[in-house]
Order: C-alpha cells, then sequence, then structure tokens
C-alpha cells in the first residue's frame, strides 16, 4: 500500500479512502440485513434493498442530491412530483375500478345480510381534481379512478360519502389542508374529516348522535411545532429540495378517558387523549430519515388498534377499515363513540367477516383516500380471504 | 449485484480489493478473485451458479481432452464442446423461443418450459466457447488449473455485461500480472468514469426512452414523444453499455488486468460497417474470429461473402435475445453492412456534403435500430418508428415537453460525451503537466465530485434499470 501514497496517485487513494469509510460503517448493517434476508426466506434482492435503506450518511447523500435536483430545475425526483404551488406529490395511473369496487359491493352486501350499517367514505388525496397543480404534461388519475369506483358503488346501492363534495360544498382550499413534503393531510383536516363522517352517520341514524363540540376545532389547543415534519415526498427528495413542515398537535380543551390498544404490539394506554393518543418522543427524533413526526398521532400504523372511549361517548361501536391517512383521523373520532376498531387489512391478514360476527359492530366503515384505489393496495379490498 | 448497487460499492468491492492486496502471490490471489467471483453471481442467481460450476468443469475436461488429443478424436471434443456450451445457452435462452415458433408454425401445443435466464449467460458462454476454440486452434495453452480457468470464465468484472474477453488475450494475465500504482489509478479513474456515465446519465435518460416505450407500446406516442424517447434511448444505452464496460475494464485494472477496449465512440462512426468497429468490439472481434473468419471471410466469391455476413448478423441479432425484433434487428445490420461492402460506400462518396449526409444518415439508422432493439414488442417498435415518421402518431401532448424539460442538461452532456471532444480536451488540458500539483488536485476533486454525485443518486434509490437481461 505504500506506494499509493504518492501524490500522482491522490486519486485511487481518495478512492481507496472513500470505499474502505463506507465499508467500516457499512459492513455491520450489511450482514444484518444480509443475515435477516435469508434467515426469513428473502433473496439477496431483499437485503440489498434493505441495506441501502440503512447506508452510512443516507440523509445527508438524499439532501445532497435533492439539491441537485433543484438545481437543475427538475420536477419529477424519484418518482415523486413538484406541484405548482410548491408542494409535492406521487401520482395515480387510470385503473380499472370495477374488481375493488365489486369486492366492496359485496362486503356491503354481507353486512346488509347481517343488518349491519356500511359507509364508504372517500377521503381526499393531494391531488385536487379541479385543480391538479400539476406540471404540464404530467397526468394523475386519483380522483377520477375515485369517481368512477364511486360511481359502481352507487350503481350497486352502497352508502358513499365522498369528502371531497364536502371540501367543496363546504369552499374549503384544499392545498393549505395538507403538509407540503408529504401526501397526507394536517391533523386539522383530520378533525374536519372525523366530524364529517360522523355527522353523515348522524344523518342516517339518528342514534349515532354526538356532542358536536368533539369535532369543533375551538374545544382543541393548538401546539405548532416548527419544522419537524419531513414528510413521504421529502424523506424521498431530502430537505434541499422542499423544506420540512411544521406540525400542529391539537388536544382537546376538554376532559378525555381513553383505552388505546394494539393487540399485536401488546401496547395498551390508558388515559386522557394525550396520554393515550399523542406520542410525543416522535417529535423529538431529528432523523427523519428513518422516523416519521407525524406518528405524534397513534405512534405508527397498526394491523388493528382498538380504542375504548371511557366516557362512554354515544354509546356506539364502529368498526373501521382505515389507512394511512386515519393516523390523524382516529384520535378525534374515537372521542365520539364507546370504542372504535381500526384494521388496516395491509397489515391484518385475520377472517374480516368471522370478526365481525364476533364483535356484531353497530356499524362498519371504510375510510379510503383515492390513492388507495391502486394495484399495489389490493389487498386493501380483499375482504373474504 | 449490479456494479452501480451500493452492496457493490461499499461491500463487495472494498472486501475483495483488501483481500487481493493483504495477499501475496499470483496463485492466493487468483483463488481469492475465484471466489468472490462466484460469491458476485450466487448473490444473484443462487441456484444458477451451479450451471456455471458445471460450465467451468466440462470446459476444463473438454479443454484437457482437445489438448491432449490429435486429429478426428480432437475435433470430435471441439464439436463436443461447442455442443455442451451452445447447448447450455439454448436451453435457457432459446428453447421457449423455439417452441413458441415451432407451435405457431406446426400447429403443436408444447407447453414452454419457462426457464429463468441466468444473468451474463451469453457473456460466459462465449468466453468458454472462445476457451476450447483457442486451445484446439493451439492459439493459447490449455489451462491445466481448473481454479484458473475457472476465474477466466467467471471473473466478476465482465460476467454480467462483458467485455467478452477471448481467451488467448488474457491467458498470460492470468498466470503473471502487476498491480502497480499507476495501473491502479487508471482501473480507478476508469471505474469512476464508467459508474458516472451509468448512474449520472443512462439512468437519467432512461426515463423519457422507458416512457416513450411504454406509450408506444400502448399504441399512443405523438411524433415529438417518439423522437426524444428514441434519442434518449439510444444516448442511455451507449451510456449504460460503455458505463458498464468501462466499470468492467478499470475493476480489472485495479486487480492488474488489461482487457481489450468495448467502445470507442460509436456515434460518430461515418458509416453502418464503421459503427459495428467501433460498438460491443468484443462482440464484434468475437463474431469475426470464430464465425467470419472461418466461414472464410471477405476474401471469398460474392454469393459466399454473402452468405458469410448473414451468418454473422443472424447470429448477432439472436446472441441480443429471443425475441423477433433481435433477429430483423440484426440481419437489418447485416443487409446494411452487405450494402456498404457491395457498393463501396460511403468511401466512394467523394463531397464533403455526401460524405456528411451519410453520416447524418448512419446516426439515424442506428437510432431506428434501437428503437427496434428496445421497444417493448414489436408492435410497439413499429408504432414508434411510424410516429417518428408522422405516420399514425398521437396528438401531441404537452409530455414530450416536460421530459424534454425535465432532462435536457443529460440530453446535452450525453451527446456531448458521446464525442471525443471533452476527452481531447482534457487531455490537452492535461499535456506535459500530468505532475503538477493543482492539476492533479484538481482532476482528483473531479473524480471524487462525480463518485459522490453517483453515490447521492444510489442513497437517493432513484431509477436504475438492468438492461442485458436479455444478454
Amino acid at each position: 500500500m505504500k506506494r499509493f501514497f504518492s501524490f500522482r496517485n491522490l486519486t485511487a487513494l481518495c478512492f481507496l479512502l472513500f470505499l474502505l469509510v463506507f465499508f467500516a460503517l457499512g459492513l455491520k448493517p450489511f450482514l444484518r440485513e444480509t443475515y435477516y434476508a435469508l434467515r426469513w426466506g428473502n433473496g439477496a434482492e431483499q437485503a440489498e434493498e434493505r441495506f441501502d435503506e440503512f447506508l452510512p450518511g443516507k440523509e445527508q447523500w438524499v439532501t445532497l442530491n435533492g439539491g441537485v435536483q433543484k438545481l437543475l430545475g427538475k420536477r419529477e425526483v424519484n418518482a415523486r412530483y413538484l406541484l405548482d404551488n410548491g408542494q409535492m406529490t406521487y401520482i395515480i395511473p387510470e385503473l380499472d375500478m370495477s374488481g375493488i369496487a365489486g369486492n366492496t359491493a359485496d362486503l356491503a352486501r354481507a353486512l346488509e345480510e347481517r343488518d349491519i350499517p356500511f359507509l364508504y367514505v372517500n377521503l381526499l388525496f393531494k391531488i385536487d381534481g379541479t385543480d391538479k397543480q400539476l406540471p404540464a404534461g404530467v397526468e394523475d388519475y386519483s380522483n377520477e379512478n375515485a369517481d368512477r369506483f364511486l360511481a359502481i358503488l352507487r350503481e350497486k346501492g352502497v352508502d358513499c360519502l365522498d369528502l371531497r363534495e364536502r371540501e367543496k360544498a363546504e369552499g374549503l382550499d384544499h392545498y393549505s389542508r395538507f403538509f407540503p413534503s408529504d401526501h397526507h393531510w394536517k391533523p386539522e383536516t383530520g378533525l374536519w374529516a372525523a366530524g364529517e363522517t360522523a355527522a353523515a352517520l348522524q344523518e342516517r341514524d339518528p342514534s349515532f348522535a354526538f356532542d358536536p363540540a368533539v369535532f369543533d376545532p375551538e374545544s382543541y389547543d393548538c401546539q405548532r411545532h416548527e419544522k419537524v415534519l419531513v414528510g413521504s415526498c421529502g424523506r424521498r427528495v431530502g430537505t434541499w429540495y422542499i423544506a420540512p413542515d411544521d406540525l400542529d398537535v391539537l388536544t382537546p380543551k376538554f376532559e378525555t378517558r381513553l383505552r388505546f390498544s394494539v393487540p399485536s404490539e401488546d401496547l395498551l394506554r390508558e388515559g386522557s387523549f394525550a396520554e393515550t393518543m399523542l406520542f410525543p418522543e416522535m417529535l423529538e427524533q431529528r432523523d427523519w430519515m428513518n422516523s416519521d413526526s407525524y406518528d405524534v398521532y397513534c405512534g405508527s400504523v397498526y394491523d388493528h388498534l382498538f380504542i375504548e372511549n371511557l366516557q362512554g361517548g354515544n354509546g356506539k361501536r364502529l368498526l373501521v377499515l382505515d389507512d394511512s391517512f386515519s393516523l390523524v383521523v382516529v384520535p378525534f373520532f374515537s372521542l365520539a363513540y364507546a370504542q372504535v376498531d381500526y384494521l388496516d387489512l395491509r397489515l391484518w391478514d385475520g377472517d374480516l367477516l368471522g370478526y365481525i360476527d364476533e364483535t356484531r359492530p353497530d356499524a362498519v366503515l371504510i375510510l379510503y383516500n383515492p390513492g388507495a384505489l391502486e394495484d399495489n393496495n389490493l389487498n386493501m379490498f380483499e375482504f373474504f380471504r | 449485484m449490479l456494479f452501480s448497487s451500493s452492496v457493490f460499492l461499499f461491500i463487495f468491492l472494498p472486501a475483495v480489493l483488501l483481500g487481493h492486496f493483504l495477499l501475496r502471490g499470483q496463485r492466493a490471489r487468483n483463488l481469492l478473485l475465484l471466489a468472490a467471483s462466484l460469491f458476485f453471481y450466487a448473490w444473484g442467481e443462487p441456484v444458477y451458479v451451479f450451471l456455471m460450476l458445471f460450465s467451468i468443469c466440462a470446459n476444463y475436461v473438454l479443454g484437457r481432452g482437445i489438448d491432449a488429443k490429435q486429429g478426428r478424436g480432437r475435433k470430435a471434443l471441439l464439436v463436443l464442446a461447442v455442443a455442451v456450451d451452445l447447448g447450455i445457452l439454448f436451453v435457457f435462452k432459446y428453447l421457449d423461443f423455439t417452441i413458441e415458433n415451432l407451435n405457431a408454425l406446426l400447429g403443436l401445443r408444447i407447453a414452454p418450459v419457462r426457464l429463468s435466464l441466468p444473468i451474463g449467460i451469453s457473456f460466459f458462454t462465449f468466453q468458454a466457447l472462445s476457451y476450447c476454440i483457442d486451445v484446439y486452434r493451439g492459439a493459447a495453452e490449455v489451462q491445466r488449473n481448473i481454479l484458473d480457468l475457472g476465474l477466466y470464465i467467471s471473473f466478476f468484472p465482465q460476467l454480467i455485461a462483458g467485455p467478452i474477453v477471448r481467451y488467448n488475450t488474457v491467458a498470460q494475465q492470468i498466470r503473471q500480472r502487476t498491480v502497480d500504482a499507476e495501473g491502479f489509478q487508471q482501473g480507478v479513474k476508469r471505474f469512476i468514469i464508467g459508474l458516472a456515465k451509468k448512474i449520472l446519465l443512462a439512468n437519467n435518460l432512461s426515463i423519457a426512452a422507458e416512457r416513450a416505450f411504454a406509450l408506444a407500446g400502448a399504441g399512443e406516442i405523438s411524433t415529438a414523444l417518439a423522437w426524444l424517447g428514441s434519442i434518449s434511448y439510444t444516448l442511455q444505452i451507449y451510456f449504460d453499455f460503455s458505463g458498464y464496460s468501462d466499470m468492467a475494464i478499470g475493476l480489472g485494472r485495479m486487480f492488474g488486468f488489461r482487457f481489450e477496449e468495448n467502445f470507442n465512440y460509436p456515434y460518430i462512426s461515418r458509416s453502418v460497417s464503421e459503427f459495428w468497429k467501433r460498438w460491443h468490439i468484443s462482440l464484434g472481434r468475437w463474431f469475426r474470429d470464430y464465425i467470419y473468419f472461418p466461414l472464410g471471410g471477405s476474401r471469398v466469391s460474392r454469393a459466399k461473402l454473402l452468405r458469410n455476413l448473414f451468418a454473422v448478423w443472424l447470429f448477432t441479432g439472436i446472441w441480443h435475445g429471443a425475441a423477433w425484433q433481435f433477429i430483423v434487428w440484426g440481419l437489418g445490420y447485416g443487409v446494411l453492412v452487405a450494402f456498404e461492402k457491395l457498393s463501396g460506400l460511403p468511401g466512394r462518396l467523394r463531397t464533403r456534403a455526401g460524405k456528411g449526409l451519410y453520416t447524418l444518415l448512419t446516426l439515424l439508422i442506428v437510432n431506428a435500430g434501437w428503437v427496434l432493439f428496445g421497444a417493448e414488442s414489436f408492435a410497439g417498435a413499429l408504432t414508434q418508428l411510424g410516429a417518428m415518421l408522422g405516420i399514425r402518431a398521437a396528438a401531441p401532448s404537452a409530455l414530450a415537453g416536460f421530459l424534454l424539460r425535465e432532462s435536457w442538461v443529460f440530453l446535452a452532456a450525453g451527446v456531448l460525451f458521446s464525442t471525443p471532444l471533452a476527452s481531447r480536451g482534457l487531455a490537452k488540458l492535461q499535456a506535459g503537466r500530468e505532475d503538477k500539483p493543482l492539476l492533479i488536485l484538481g482532476e482528483t476533486a473531479l473524480y471524487l465530485l462525480l463518485l459522490v454525485l453517483c453515490v447521492s443518486y444510489l442513497a437517493m434509490g432513484s431509477h436504475n434499470p438492468f438492461i442485458y437481461f436479455n444478454f
């Protein structure tokens, strides 16, 4: 090696040092991820993917790359798009909705046979169907897919609530209700969605009446945490491309007493809203590549989350099939009812109808955003597995 | 494991380099490189690594047999070796294609075998063939050490994307080679250049190319997008393939090997024949040495010349993939090369304008050829080629404009670096100043910048296609 220390060979020396430093830092995660990949019967491809996630200095590398992309004026970076208004999102291609709509109608029919009310709630997608803000030439079909999906459901007599219609009817500004660096909506929007859904249930059956103060923003204290959220899009492009977002933590001014349990993780919490629904440690983590401060609500996405309102709410027991948009809906929605079961079918692989027969909820709801209506999420519509 | 992956760059390569420097003696180093190469292959192909081991053993035994025998027995063993190597290639690469065509032609219902294609099978099979043929011809000494033969067939730098190293060009280096600081430095630079070609240029250019192929496959592509896609793919495939070759040559150099060049600025070619002397040179030389010359080359009657050209270009097409579009692509080039040989073009052109127009025509033909090569299907290729000429093109859409805005920097860089202008400029700048500290610092900074940018793309997990799955 001695001969490489000649100044003429500086490039080779720097290259070797570069590789060796990363070798020293990366060997442990590489061996760990390879071991897990082999142990779980996954191939080398999986080990490589996992190693990439733990690449030494990943956050800095992504930030640097995002800076370069910004310098080049690129609006499509790592399969994410920069909108005209400075926000980011992914796009959805035009897809056939008949299969998943048929499955949903079958579920509605199975519930009707059991005399259990069912409501499909179409949440909002990051892209507003009437004001897409996408670069010219880039097309997104999330809203068109949702339109066709809901049309099929309505044709088959399935009860639907389209929150896009509610948003338009109330004249709300769509994009300000989402995080610029994320495809998810803000907690304030989650509170609004919870209130709209609860109102729709009450409208259909007065016995679902709730205390309107539960969904009134005035009933909440708001604590703003500045620049703590690097959303799902931001994580792919870095903070030199899009700045971190502020995150509001809402806590009820009224008294609350809840039980929050995740059976698969042996997680059980009991106490006030702040003691059960909030995970403030998520705000303290500055490793935005491997943590998500959005998880300050509920802590994470779970296969099965069970929330009991120990004050009783309106006495109703609900079952909700949801996606990640519900992280900021769940905490507020649960306050109106006696208990709510939340199942995420991407993670939960139980027998849904068997579970419904066992628990006999007063109503079953699906809360999916239009982005969920795609091929990769098909298991979200496999209700009869 | 691709060269353009973080596992290769940060785990595999430093580990092998470290081992190579720590070990003393050629035998130990060869053993390390063989073990590393088999691990490299087994990482992505845990089952097919046994196919490679079989290929190594079979060619070792047959090579020894060819060397030991004389006369007809020697020839019979060569035929057997060719049958074994081509048999492997046929079963894994062409069997289903043959079955599908037989079914279509004869109305049979033979079920396809559906074997997955082992990565790099066309490369390592051709190398194995080269060994047996060279031993038969006496162009190379038989390899008595199976481990060294194993290293030749499986050596990881050229295993999955070439260049195809003919045995007689590296036999001596396997036995005896030296790694010196200057050679290592040249290898490092070449590797970084190759990595940058692949990650910074090819991967970014692939975005427009893939969109165009997808839309053409769906039968709805505009003229502008068809052109943008074809030009992007023309540049992508050059920087991807030549980038891999640069990385292979650079890696070889780091371990003391000198591989022959595989690309020589093919897009400045003045004729189709010249293009194929500058593109994938190792494949051209392989066909020249092992098919074209044995058939008599060009010093034969016109009819035989056409037969020889037809054979070479048919095999060139088939080698690139088991599909009719590759065969048509290969034969198309055969027709063009035959036309140039028989017509004397472009040599007969006297004016600069005529020569310039012929150069432009060559580039357009190559560009159209890549559409045929890269399209999702034959029909998709015809749709895109038609749209480029305005035939049944979709209405203009804003997508072409968007993709152009996104990729113009890479297109401009691609055009520049596909000519020798930049490297000539750099060489001129360096001439006589190689030892100036400022120049050394500047050059090091430039290479490190390229490396850092490449790593940032890898860390980003951005689009990193592997386009040799057909080979």
